[in-house]
């Protein structure tokens, strides 16, 4: 009885990457692949604080954004284990830099709750959710609001205006 | 039949033969009397109706089928050209033109078309009785060229004659091509062809009513001939004439031939998807950049034989990209010819007397160039009719000719095209224009005093700006320049103004070749490479750190005798690392931004680089001081400077 529940259950995959300890999950159909940070970033002068850069992906300019700097952790060095992670918003390609991806991990949509205020030093507004997995709290990225341009705060004065 | 998938083409045939419809009325309306120019009036909206009617669309087929109707009448002489006719075959050409863009949209049955038709018609029935048959017949008539004349003359003799075959098929004839074949054979047998109408070409793709005519030199019996022919399937009448070879029925005039000539070397054309070619060029910048990174990876290796394959591959791939920069080249004619119909239009709208001069359409732009100039160019042509070209009156009173001039003119300089409109008009009153700007609050008095009479005229490219004190329906609505300023700014190029008050003006706007190819000077800035579009460099001079003098909060030096302000990259691309505060020598760029120089102060200066200009993408959008991006050989990313935002 309990497996034939399951299988009908609707289930997400996701892509597990790591900021610091902490473990954030991104849809897998958002993202397009993960690159190895194996160029140097050129630096766009004028562009938002937490745009790193761009890097030449096979022949396309792709702009790559530094997550603890979006978020407002604290700076960490590019080491080996870090990663890009390339995703598609609004038909746009914007590369994610992270510390490290883990796994690519199914999970259940009933496992999903609404986040907390700030989950792990994240502001809920750039979230889906958080999800418990095992004994482990897997925060869910909202792409759209976390690598818009605009800041958090603005962007939720911008959604009560309307 | 599904004809989706021959849209496209029937759209961009269409077009092509509106093109022709507008240009060739309006030279019909100069020339009535030109039939030749009638000729290819009528073969385009005969084209017209067949294309429109294979493809289903009934409202066109209908509206150039009447358009023939008054066409063939004017042809065979039965109608005399008037204006009223040329005016409303420009209305049912508009027409088609609307019908066009709404078949592109899908929706044909919007459009009404029936006055038009109906004032069509009223030509062909108040034109002398229509007899039918004979009309025909009078459309069909062998000529002969002097050439020809000769010939027949020589091969004439006591036993041989010329015969004139007049052949008609049955209405019902299914297979004509086959029946003609069968027909040309039978008098190949007993004689030889001379000529035929239609061409024997013509005649054997079916290109024909019912009825031909062939020309035929033989020394037997033609009644045998005759017989022969008739006993053929599908042969309704045969008729035959003899010829008196002195008294030959001869072309009357020669510019057929011209108009033959004409269609042979616009022929050789092949149609290709402008997607297509992107794609194309798309793949030759990649092969590009690989080139470069070759050549950087030949450069360490050292190898003789590596070095030689490089550079073959490199004088390839550049043949290449050229050859591919010239597919995506139109002539700007495509672009220069709807202005002589926009003048002549305007002109008798506001009852003026403009004379219009189109020279250098040939010169060529990329196809981006093209399709992005044309509304720009309108504005500026509407302007210059509008406010620029004064009334008849008034130009006799100002010792001027009736007829004004407007001179639309394209020439090549370097990377640059050059498109220069000039009118003899009144010219732009520049006490005016510094009233408005005032008025406007878009400059300060002292500003205004210590502006040049060229930099006053630029202030019309403001938005809102319109010296015109009236409003027409024409222009002078105050949007305008300042969308033509912003048009042209985008497409990286420039544009000027010159006027004399009282004599014309002369309006200059300078577009670079292509936009997917620019060739830029290579700098280092600490640790950073930026590419500089060579364009906008006047010079590259050194100076000593002490040459470098400080006016108020801007550093200067002196070029040829004037003080030019110089920048610190550095400072508007906030680079970290810069050291060329701590150089003795500075290598400076001299950059021309409009009339202004400026001098950028960098590290240092590494090649001259063509570079493949891409977008930054979505994401960032446009970034200040920032035109794009590109990628160096090494595969990393350089940025080019924006140099209108920096300077």
């Amino acid at each position: 009885m309990k497996a034939k529940e399951q299988i009908v259950e609707e289930t997400k995959q996701l892509i597990i990457f790591k900021l610091g300890e902490e473990e954030f999950g991104v849809d897998i159909l958002q993202v397009r692949e993960i690159e190895k940070l194996d160029q140097n970033i050129t630096r766009v002068p004028k562009a938002p604080a937490f745009v790193e850069g761009v890097i030449n992906l096979r022949g396309e300019i792709v702009p790559i954004v530094d997550l603890r700097k979006r978020f407002g952790l604290s700076l960490k060095p590019i080491g080996s284990d870090t990663r890009v992670i390339i995703v598609e918003v609004n038909d746009n390609l914007v590369g994610m830099m992270v510390d490290a991806v883990v796994k690519v991990l199914r999970i259940n949509v009933s496992a999903i709750e609404d986040a907390p205020q700030i989950a792990k030093g994240v502001d809920a507004y750039f979230l889906n959710g958080v999800a418990k997995v095992d004994d482990r709290l897997i925060v869910l990225l909202n792409l759209d609001r976390a690598l818009s341009a605009e800041e958090a705060k603005e962007l939720r004065e911008a959604d009560l205006g309307e | 039949m599904d004809t989706s998938q021959y849209l496209s083409v029937f759209m961009d045939e269409c077009r092509e033969h509106l093109q022709t419809l507008n240009q060739s009325l309006l030279e019909l309306e100069h020339d009535p009397e030109n039939s030749s120019i009638l000729d290819q009036i009528f073969r385009a909206a005969h084209t017209l109706k067949g294309a429109s009617a294979t493809m289903g669309f009934n409202k066109m087929a209908n509206l150039t089928h009447t358009m023939e109707d008054v066409l063939s009448k004017l042809r065979s002489k039965e109608l005399t050209m008037t204006p009223e006719i040329v005016n409303t075959l420009f209305e049912a050409v508009d027409l088609l033109e609307i019908l066009a863009n709404k078949i592109g949209e899908g929706k044909e049955e919007d459009i009404e078309i029936s006055g038009v038709v109906q004032a069509l018609q009223l030509f062909t029935v108040s034109g002398v009785a229509v007899q039918p048959q004979q009309e025909r017949r009078k459309n069909i008539q062998l000529r002969y060229l002097e050439a020809e004349k000769d010939e027949i003359l020589a091969a004439i003799n006591d036993e041989t004659g010329l015969y004139h075959f007049t052949v008609k098929m049955a209405e019902n004839c299914v297979l004509k091509g086959v029946r003609v074949f069968m027909v040309l054979r039978e008098i190949e047998r007993l004689g030889t062809i001379v000529k035929s109408v239609p061409s024997l070409k013509d005649l054997e793709d079916e290109k024909f009513d019912q009825e031909f005519i062939v020309a035929v030199l033989m020394s037997n019996p033609p009644e045998e001939l005759a017989k022969c022919i008739a006993n053929i399937t599908d042969i309704a009448e045969v008729n035959f004439e003899k010829i008196d070879p002195q008294n030959l029925p001869l072309e009357k005039r020669a510019q057929n031939q011209t108009v033959e000539d004409r269609v042979k070397v616009t022929g050789q054309t092949v149609r290709v998807d402008i997607r297509k070619l992107d794609v194309l060029m798309n793949l030759v910048a990649e092969l590009v950049i690989h080139r470069s990174r070759l050549e950087s990876i030949g450069s360490v290796l050292q190898s003789k034989d590596l070095d030689e394959v490089v550079e073959q591959v490199g004088r390839l791939t550049l043949d290449l990209r050229d050859s591919v920069l010239k597919t995506r080249m139109v002539p700007i004619e495509t672009v220069f010819s709807r202005f002589p119909r926009l003048v002549r239009d305007l002109s008798k709208e506001l009852g003026k007397e403009i004379e219009l001069i189109i020279e250098g359409g040939e010169t060529e732009l990329d196809r981006t160039v093209i399709d992005e100039i044309g509304d720009p160019l309108v504005h500026i042509i509407r302007n210059a009719v509008d406010h620029g070209i004064e009334p008849p009156e008034e130009r006799e009173k100002a010792g001027k000719p009736r007829t004004g001039t407007i001179r639309l003119n394209a020439y090549q300089e370097g990377n640059n095209v050059v498109i220069a409109i000039e009118d003899d008009g009144r010219g732009f009153n520049v006490e005016k224009v510094k009233e408005k700007a005032l008025k406007m609050g878009l400059v300060t008095k002292e500003a205004l005093a210590e502006m040049r009479e060229d930099q006053i005229l630029e202030l019309t490219f403001m938005p809102g700006f319109s010296t015109a004190s009236k409003v027409t329906d024409v222009s002078g609505r105050g949007v305008g320049m300042d969308v033509v300023k912003t048009k042209v700014d985008s497409l990286g190029g420039m544009i000027r103004i010159h006027s004399v008050f009282g004599q014309g003006s002369l309006l200059e706007i300078r577009l670079p070749l292509t936009l997917a190819i620019i060739q830029t000077l290579m700098v280092q800035l600490g640790k950073e490479i930026y590419a500089i579009p060579s364009g906008y460099i006047e010079q590259i001079i050194s100076l000593r750190q002490d040459e470098i003098k400080q006016v108020r909060s801007q550093q200067v030096c002196m070029l040829r005798g004037e003080l030019i302000p110089i920048i610190r990259l550095q400072d508007v691309l906030d680079t970290p690392d810069a050291i060329n505060h701590e150089l003795e020598e500075l290598d400076v760029v001299v950059l021309r931004v409009g009339d202004r120089l400026v001098g950028c102060v960098v590290d240092s200066l590494l090649r001259q680089q063509d570079v493949v200009i891409k977008s930054l993408g979505g994401y960032l959008g446009s970034v200040k001081g920032i035109a794009g991006a590109t990628i160096l050989g090494d595969g990393k990313v350089a940025l080019i400077i924006d140099i209108r935002a920096v300077a």
